[in-house]
């Protein structure tokens, strides 16, 4: 593997698969995604402009979202909606947890559901910003969107999770 | 009503930028005496608030360790050289496929080859003119041609083309002859007089 590629990658991976994840909530697709941008990113690499790799990078991973979650769709009902696994164990509670944590799990499961019903491209503005916190500019050019409606549609995405929240658990 | 009804939704309206400390200066004090004097618009930017600290204190995640492994292998397989001809052909030859294709093409060659006999057989001039047309009726043709042949070579004389008896018999019946071996090779014609007489 290159050097260039293996920095990169580096640097890459684990924003791709945390994007992935908050927005489908299965691991194994988030992995999926992350495997196929690694592989475009390694494939086109050499001929993108450096400053621009993390914002490519980005854009191809929601375009893969987008393709997953299509394919879902049109298999529906095959697929269920369980809660995601992998951070249900990384998360579980120990025996020492305070009941008060442990409501907490259980609002931040709620959080991360209603997180990934958002419609695009609202949900991948919150992603990238509160979770991963990127730069308005990079997701502005991640998204292809201007840097004003990138603003605005952040807005709009954290009143539907509230709209979303607000019946259910209250943080 | 109406008023502070609108003090609500013009609080509502700016409580995301008031989060993120995007509000105007001037705008801020308005903010600040309507949560005040609402209890309703102090309860939702308390809820706005925990409910963004709640989103921003997700983990970012790791990928897992098989996904560089998964990368890394595709790569492998797709930097690959492509395998050498022979390498290729063998590999088509395999006696596994075999077991697909060679049925398969037997099959085609038996069709072909019965095809092309049926074809054959179907364009046959001897056969053709056999089963087509009677033996007299042949003979009448032919006996037609060289009639032509003859008055070609007679009228040519009058009407000044001046070709002589050897330039008919060099030059234009070998295009005819091969004309008619085109069409009607079954056709036997024996040279036309080119006497004349």
């Amino acid at each position: 593997m290159a050097n260039r590629f293996r920095k990169l990658a580096e640097t890459y991976r684990d924003r791709i698969y945390t994007f992935a994840l908050y927005s489908l909530r299965r691991p194994e697709d988030a992995e999926d995604v992350t495997q196929e941008v690694l592989i475009k990113l390694w494939q086109n690499h050499e001929q993108l402009d450096p400053a621009g790799i993390g914002a490519w990078t980005m854009r191809v991973a929601r375009n893969a979202i987008i393709d997953v979650t299509r394919r879902r769709q049109t298999r529906a009902g095959l697929i269920t909606d369980d809660v995601d696994p992998d951070v249900m164990v990384r998360q579980a509670p120990s025996a020492s947890d305070t009941s008060a944590s442990v409501e907490m799990l259980e609002f931040n499961q709620l959080l991360r559901a209603a997180l990934a019903e958002i419609a695009e491209p609202y949900r991948s503005i919150l992603v990238m910003r509160e979770i991963q916190d990127l730069a308005y500019n990079d997701i502005a050019d991640a998204l292809e969107l201007p840097l004003n409606t990138v603003k605005v549609y952040l807005h709009r995405g954290r009143r539907m999770l509230r709209d979303a929240l607000r019946d259910g658990s209250r943080p | 009503m109406t008023a502070e009804f609108d003090q609500c939704a013009w609080f509502q309206d700016r409580v995301d930028a008031y989060l993120d400390g995007t509000l105007d200066t001037g705008d801020i004090a308005r903010f600040d005496t309507h949560r005040n004097q609402c209890p309703g618009c102090d309860r939702e930017l308390a809820y706005a608030g925990a409910l963004l600290e709640s989103l921003r204190a997700l983990p970012r995640l790791a990928a897992p360790p098989s996904v560089m492994r998964r990368v890394q292998q595709a790569m492998r397989v797709e930097s690959r050289p492509p395998a050498p001809l022979h390498a290729r052909i063998a590999a088509w030859l395999d006696p596994v496929r075999s077991a697909v294709w060679r049925p398969a093409t037997a099959v085609i060659l038996a069709t072909f080859v019965l095809m092309t006999v049926f074809s054959v057989r179907q364009q046959d001039p001897e056969k053709l003119a056999i089963d087509r047309y009677a033996d007299t009726e042949i003979q009448a043709a032919a006996n037609e041609v060289l009639i032509a042949f003859a008055y070609v070579n007679r009228y040519s004389r009058y009407a000044g083309t001046l070709l002589r008896d050897d330039v008919m018999a060099a030059r234009v019946l070998p295009h005819i002859a091969h004309a008619l071996d085109e069409t009607s090779p079954f056709l036997s014609i024996d040279p036309p007089n080119m006497t004349g007489d």
